[in-house]
């Protein structure tokens, strides 16, 4: 079975590797692109080559998840850079550099905040599938894509003010679902 | 993580962007970088899966499969491994709750509903995890629990849970869960399905093995009484900080006693532009001198993130208590801390040294 731009998503969504490889191959170039620009600072071709990596095992393992033509998947994949981009970056800013001495500094988060961190993430995309399709989608660029406020409204159409008090008025009903549960 | 890359569907950023040049040795390596981690990934899952399939086929004979009744292994009543642990309260937990003897084995792990109760407060269930590796030191299901009569109440969580777990061998654990219901009616009975497909160890959540856990059972509810008390007689209040007992409900296994907190976070940390987090501990005593383990179910804590007059509402739930006991006394114990640099997930520092307020003394007679 040849893998073409036609069949590709469907041999993915079976965990064909074939697939995955058709898959690296057309969108390599773009992916690179998007993970270089937001970490291009660090200057470390591992970093980005690590970024990558995670990007299409990303897709691969979550291939069931989308949905769409081949023009989607694009965009798609290009949204997962992003989002691994900025994870590694989060890491990235959390980890102490190795020739800072400080003795006060206590990165290392404990396991506990790990999983509270970890299981809060899922709690906001819980309380995040209450909100109107609109705000989801701002909210997801905003907290896991990391835009600005004037990159959503040109994304959404919308003016700035309009996304500010999107999020304003979002967080305010979010913490109101928040209030009737709990977080330990 | 799954959801996330669902919306992702919806967001669809266009990234007006040139794609890269990227060398055949950099692609290359990033070929081989993925289809290592890959491969890791399936080797183990199928080796697993494989060794089920051989051990099943051994074991299925005498059992019905996939869910099969035990004998309760060598520890008997689950509750009484946890004298030692200081979240221990489980004194009558034994003597009350229904004894399962369910067993479930997926990916090459045996989990046992040994027994569990609800006593309109909590679901509680003790179970064991089985395995032929070992998990790391706190490994529990992580778990969803549906539970039809409660319909649509708890789906956006609105619960809280606590874990209590005692490792038996290197492979071999106990788990005490606590699932506290917040709000709405306490049915007669409860039809619970408790399900998992992961098992992870608190101690390090990296640490995780997929499978497929489920189990169905029906609770009756133990008897409960309620106590409200009077408003604000139950009440301590100093420098921000106003603690209150609401209510208690006895039930034969445990006392659960309602509080209330309202925390003025600026006055506390006397700092006014600043995320500050106020934690409230507790220290529960009776008058003949017993210091008591207890859960303490968090509400939502405080942090300046939630306003002004955000009051938190947690539950502190006792074991039953010495019968020479006339009454409970709960010191509420302050910290106030901030936000190092103001970074969003930044590491928290005290403000200042943690203090205790006046206690509340409750009667139990």
């Amino acid at each position: 079975m040849k893998i073409t731009s036609d069949n590709f998503i469907k041999h993915l969504k079976k965990k064909r590797e074939e697939a995955l490889q058709y898959v690296i191959g057309e969108y390599i170039g773009i992916v690179k692109a998007i993970i270089y620009n937001t970490l291009k600072s660090y200057n470390d071709p591992q970093i980005i080559e690590e970024c990558i990596s995670d990007t299409f095992l990303g897709a691969y393992e979550n291939a069931r998840q989308f949905e769409g033509n081949q023009e989607d998947f694009r965009k798609w994949l290009c949204t997962i850079a992003k989002f691994q981009a900025i994870n590694k970056q989060r890491k990235l800013a959390k980890s102490a550099l190795f020739y800072e001495i400080n003795e006060n500094s206590d990165t290392v988060k404990s396991a506990e905040e790990e999983y509270l961190l970890k299981a809060s993430t899922e709690e906001l995309l819980n309380m995040m599938s209450q909100l109107e399709q609109l705000d989801r989608d701002i909210f997801t660029m905003k907290y896991f894509l990391n835009m600005k406020n004037e990159e959503i409204a040109k994304h959404c159409g919308l003016t700035k003010a309009a996304i500010d008090n999107r999020l304003y008025r979002g967080k305010k009903r979010l913490q109101q679902i928040h209030l009737g549960g709990s977080v330990t | 993580m799954k959801k996330l890359y669902k919306q992702f569907n919806h967001v669809k950023i266009d990234m007006e962007l040139e794609p890269m040049e990227v060398s055949t040795h950099e692609k290359e390596r990033i070929e081989k970088r993925i289809f290592k981690v890959k491969k890791k990934k399936y080797f183990t899952k199928y080796m697993a899966a494989a060794a089920i399939f051989l051990l099943a086929t051994g074991i299925t004979v005498g059992y019905t499969f996939p869910a099969f009744a035990t004998n309760i292994p060598i520890i008997g009543n689950v509750f009484s491994l946890f004298v030692d642990n200081e979240k221990y309260v489980f004194d009558n937990y034994g003597q009350y709750s229904t004894t399962m003897g369910i067993s479930q084995e997926s990916n090459g792990v045996e989990v046992t509903i040994t027994n569990a109760v609800y006593d309109t407060e909590n679901i509680t269930i003790a179970y064991t995890i089985k395995s032929d590796k070992s998990l790391g030191e706190r490994p529990v299901i992580e778990e969803s629990i549906v539970v039809d009569e409660f319909k649509e109440r708890y789906k956006h969580s609105g619960y809280d849970r606590n874990y209590i777990v005692q490792k038996l061998s290197d492979t071999e654990y106990a788990v005490v869960y606590v699932y506290q219901l917040i709000e709405g009616t306490k049915p007669e009975e409860v039809h619970v399905k408790f399900q998992g497909d992961e098992i992870i160890d608190l101690n390090n959540v990296n640490n995780v093995v997929a499978g497929n856990w489920s189990f169905e059972f029906t609770l009756q509810a133990l008897k409960s009484e309620s106590q409200i008390f009077q408003k604000d007689s139950l009440t301590t209040e100093a420098e921000g900080v106003k603690v209150a007992v609401l209510k208690s409900t006895k039930t034969p296994i445990a006392t659960t006693f309602y509080m209330s907190e309202l925390v003025d976070e600026a006055l506390l940390a006397q700092e006014y532009d600043k995320v500050r987090l106020v934690f409230v501990e507790y220290r529960v005593m009776d008058d003949v001198g017993n210091h008591y383990n207890f859960i303490h179910h968090r509400g939502t804590a405080h942090s300046t993130d939630f306003g002004e007059s955000h009051i938190n509402y947690p539950r502190i739930t006792l074991p039953a208590f010495d019968e020479r006991a006339t009454s409970i006394t709960i010191t509420p114990i302050i910290s106030v801390n901030k936000v190092k640099n103001d970074a969003i997930e930044g590491e928290v520092v005290p403000v200042k040294e943690p203090f205790e307020i006046a206690p509340i003394q409750i009667p139990v007679r």
